[in-house]
């Protein structure tokens, strides 16, 4: 009996502390600009006209937006994940034709769990339970492509049409490059020993074990964890962003990285391949390059490619990947992106 | 006591294999501890996601990377 009053109350103690801080959350949230305009303008007296107040509320104001989203964001997700196992999703895809189950793969790398240094295990996991190649890689793509990280920062740089773009885009090039991957028949440019594994069927399931408390520690964990391995690259590339905002030209873009340029998408594609984990600081820098002229298709493609085309990514799937499948990869991914860049550039 | 560690390298494989140090430290074990990156292994463990303990071949848990004190736990409950 006392355990369960017990329960009930620690239970009761949980859900008034998340409502706290949800409502924490959701003031520091409105507050954030008033909160800097003051203290930038009014307390330390930086003239709002001028390049360096511009420059110096940019950097406080972004960086303490970016990171209430991403906090809010990865805790909400990582609750949301903490039902999802790769092991579930594999059992889920098992047995779709292509098609579907491009759609579904695609679909389901939005919501589970993934970290790069897991693409390895879960592409021989998926491949050895009889998945298709091609949905295997719709998989691959979509996962990392729309996380939570990188949609968050494009709705808090850009607003949520770019960010619905970016989502809706990035599942249309999972699943399209992923059914064109799997059409051209590369089973042959998979490392062997991949298919020779045999994999049983039945999901080890720890998630159900697991309790609300669990499920918020994991949150927690989770925002502490990616805050704790982005935050420098944030700070430069929001740092670099207040610089452009504040001093470079309106119209710097317009001039050479404009929509009209056709070399600016393919080099941004280019340009995103290194990049991975950086891409929360490459994002504030885009957007005050976007603000001044750089065009919104070359941005999305940008990102895109930061993410989708990860280096260390590659370098990972190599121990799977034969190099003419992973090239054949890229060459694929790489085109959706560059399409979705064009025609972004010539309808927005 | 073998510990296995099955990972790529990663933060979390690397958190992992401090944590289970510490924790075979702090009960005096005197378990042997290995770390596998290499994909084939891993993949007759049937995992998904790194990193992953085994302990005397079996797979104990795989995509977390718990507490030492949990891990002290587990490991009192495998006869470190």
């Amino acid at each position: 009996m006392t355990t369960k009053v017990g329960t009930t109350t620690a239970n009761r103690s949980l859900w008034t502390r998340a409502g706290l801080a949800a409502t924490t959350w959701i003031a520091l949230y409105q507050l954030n600009e008033s909160f800097w305009d003051w203290v930038v303008f009014t307390g330390a007296h930086l003239d709002p006209a001028s390049r360096l107040g511009q420059a110096v509320h940019f950097f406080a104001y972004d960086t303490t937006k970016i990171l209430l989203l991403l906090s809010g964001i990865i805790f909400l997700v990582a609750i949301l994940r903490s039902f999802t196992t790769l092991e579930r999703t594999r059992a889920l895809l098992g047995g779709r034709r292509e098609g579907i189950g491009n759609i579904a793969a695609a679909g389901l790398g939005v919501v589970t769990p993934f970290c790069s240094c897991s693409a390895v295990p879960a592409f021989i996991g998926f491949v050895a339970a009889g998945i298709p190649l091609g949905v295997t890689l719709s998989f691959l793509i979509a996962s990392p492509m729309v996380n939570e990280v990188a949609v968050v920062l494009m709705y808090g740089l850009f607003g949520w049409k770019v960010a619905a773009l970016y989502i809706g885009f990035g599942l249309l090039i999972a699943i399209v490059a992923g059914n064109v991957l799997g059409r051209l028949g590369l089973e042959k440019w998979v490392e062997p020993f991949v298919y020779e594994i045999h994999m049983g069927n039945q999901p080890v399931d720890e998630t159900a074990k697991l309790t609300w408390s669990d499920r918020f520690a994991i949150g927690r964990a989770e925002v502490c964890s990616i805050v704790r391995s982005i935050w420098p690259y944030l700070l430069v590339g929001i740092g670099i962003g207040a610089v452009i905002h504040g001093w470079a030209p309106q119209d710097l873009f317009a001039r050479w990285a404009g929509p009209d340029n056709p070399l600016a998408v393919p080099i941004a594609v280019l340009i995103g391949i290194p990049l991975y984990s950086n891409a929360a600081g490459a994002l504030p820098l885009v957007q005050a390059l976007a603000e001044k002229g750089l065009a919104m298709g070359t941005v999305l493609a940008f990102m895109m490619s930061i993410v989708a085309l990860s280096l260390p990514e590659m370098v990972l799937l190599r121990k799977v990947l034969k190099p003419k499948l992973l090239a054949t990869f890229v060459a694929v991914v790489g085109s959706g992106i560059l399409m979705v860049g064009y025609l972004f550039n010539a309808i927005l | 006591m073998k510990v296995t560690i099955l990972g790529s390298g990663c933060p979390s494989c690397k958190a992992l294999t401090v944590r289970v140090h510490e924790a075979l430290e702090r009960l005096d074990s005197s378990a042997d501890v290995e770390f596998v990156d290499d994909y084939a292994v891993m993949a007759q463990y049937r995992i998904m996601s790194t990193p992953a303990l085994v302990i005397d071949d079996r797979l104990i848990f795989n995509g977390m990377v718990p507490k030492t004190e949990s891990l002290m736990e587990l490991f009192e409950a495998h006869g470190a």
